[in-house]
């Protein structure tokens, strides 16, 4: 038995995830980037809130597109390398006036933060000498450094489930502490490791079934 | 001039490229290019993830944004050049996402669910967790030996212990997933700020 994904060929006539569904006209790049701007203004905490923003703003207000696609686009966009935030908005900038719409979506989102953080940068050397702000500063460290590794507790919790990928956690963890080692060098080995690995399960598969 | 914004844009770049299996992979990269060249401080990357944290924005492009601006100033140049270059640093992460979703997206929508993508994405997840967990390691180690401390140098007993206090709740709003950063962010610089003027 072979595997339908092995037998198809990509065809370059495909339909694309930007194929505009029928109902609902476009609202156009500029309707688009504002859109993007609210939700940029109101993003706190990463990626993932991004979701809950996208379902309010473009699903429930506007009703541009269903919950069911930004489900699976928001799925596309953890997969895809890059900000998540930042790949949903293309993806959903793309389905709703194509490219333009791509562009204007990735630049809505970041519109606001950008301000903030630049007038912050700018701000940045006279504001951290006051006592108070140092006094701010050094109780956020202790937050800043808890948080993160709460955050990596709970990634380990959700990708160590089964006792190999638990063992690889640690190991990463372990080795990054001792070593600092190139991170994109052991990313680009994990890409490899799971292509080769796919690739024996897949001829395993095949000789079983034979 | 050229060559600072050349490997400045080149590290963004690479840093948005190499954000795979889950958004916070980009913390560990950032971290360790920014260090790897001189760009930050452990102190300054503290600060950014803290700024980044509470102001709105995905954290990754917060920190592009920031990390431009510092570097440029830190260098000397005039003010609108560096907003120039934080700019184009925050371009600059975006834009592997471009590429991602105009050139990836129809291929990954059609193979998403293919024996490869999987596989891949259970090797990476682990590891990208891992990584996360070693900057938190890396953080709290800075910030109890003082290396990320204010000029006042290494913090003493007494703060030390408001410090762990502080790291261990923190950790456990972080892990629990039940509270925004910013409220979590907002209680440390409360407890700094009641520690110094109480």
């Amino acid at each position: 038995m072979s595997s339908p994904a092995a037998s198809g060929a990509p065809s370059p006539s495909a339909p694309s995830p930007s194929a505009p569904s029928p109902s609902a006209p476009s609202p156009g790049a500029f309707g688009v980037w504002f859109a993007f701007v609210k939700m940029g203004a109101v993003l706190f905490g990463g990626g993932y809130a991004m979701l809950g923003l996208l379902e309010r703003e473009i699903v429930q207000r506007r009703r541009w597109i269903s919950s069911r696609e930004m489900q699976d686009y928001f799925a596309l966009a953890q997969l895809l390398p890059g900000v998540i935030a930042i790949n949903a908005s293309m993806l959903v900038g793309n389905r709703l006036a194509g490219l333009r719409g791509n562009v204007a979506a990735a630049a809505g989102v970041v519109t606001v933060p950008f301000l903030c953080i630049a007038a912050y940068a700018v701000a940045y050397d006279s504001v951290r000498t006051l006592p108070e702000v140092e006094a701010a500063m050094a109780g956020m460290r202790p937050a800043v450094a808890g948080m993160i590794a709460g955050f990596g507790l709970a990634m380990v919790r959700k990708a160590g489930k089964t006792r190999p990928a638990l063992a690889l956690a640690i190991a990463t963890c372990a080795l990054s502490v001792a070593f600092d080692p190139p991170i994109i060098g052991i990313l680009a080995l994990c890409v490899a490791a799971g292509a080769v690995w796919a690739f024996f399960v897949r001829r395993r598969a095949r000789k079983a079934g034979m | 001039m050229i060559s600072l914004a050349w490997s400045l844009l080149s590290a963004f770049f690479k840093i948005g490229l190499f954000t795979l299996g889950g958004g916070l992979a980009i913390i560990a990269l950032v971290r360790q290019e920014t260090l790897a060249a001189g760009w930050l401080s452990p102190a300054e990357f503290s600060d950014i993830l803290g700024i980044a944290q509470s102001t709105p924005g995905p954290i990754g492009v917060n920190a592009a944004t920031f990390t431009g601006y510092r570097v440029f100033a830190n260098a000397g140049f005039a003010q609108w050049q560096a907003a120039a270059a934080s700019l184009a640093a925050t371009v600059a992460v975006s834009l592997p996402s471009v590429i991602g979703v105009g050139l990836g997206g129809a291929w990954f929508e059609r193979h998403r669910d293919d024996l490869a993508v999987t596989c891949v994405f259970a090797i990476l997840r682990p590891c990208v967790a891992g990584f996360v967990c070693a900057v938190g390691v890396a953080l709290a180690v800075e910030c109890f030996s003082g290396a990320a401390a204010a000029p006042g140098g290494a913090p003493g007993v007494p703060a030390r212990v408001r410090d762990a206090l502080v790291f261990a709740a923190a950790a456990w709003a972080g892990c629990s997933g039940r509270f925004s950063p910013v409220w979590v962010l907002a209680a440390g610089a409360a407890a700094g700020l009641a520690w110094t003027f109480f």
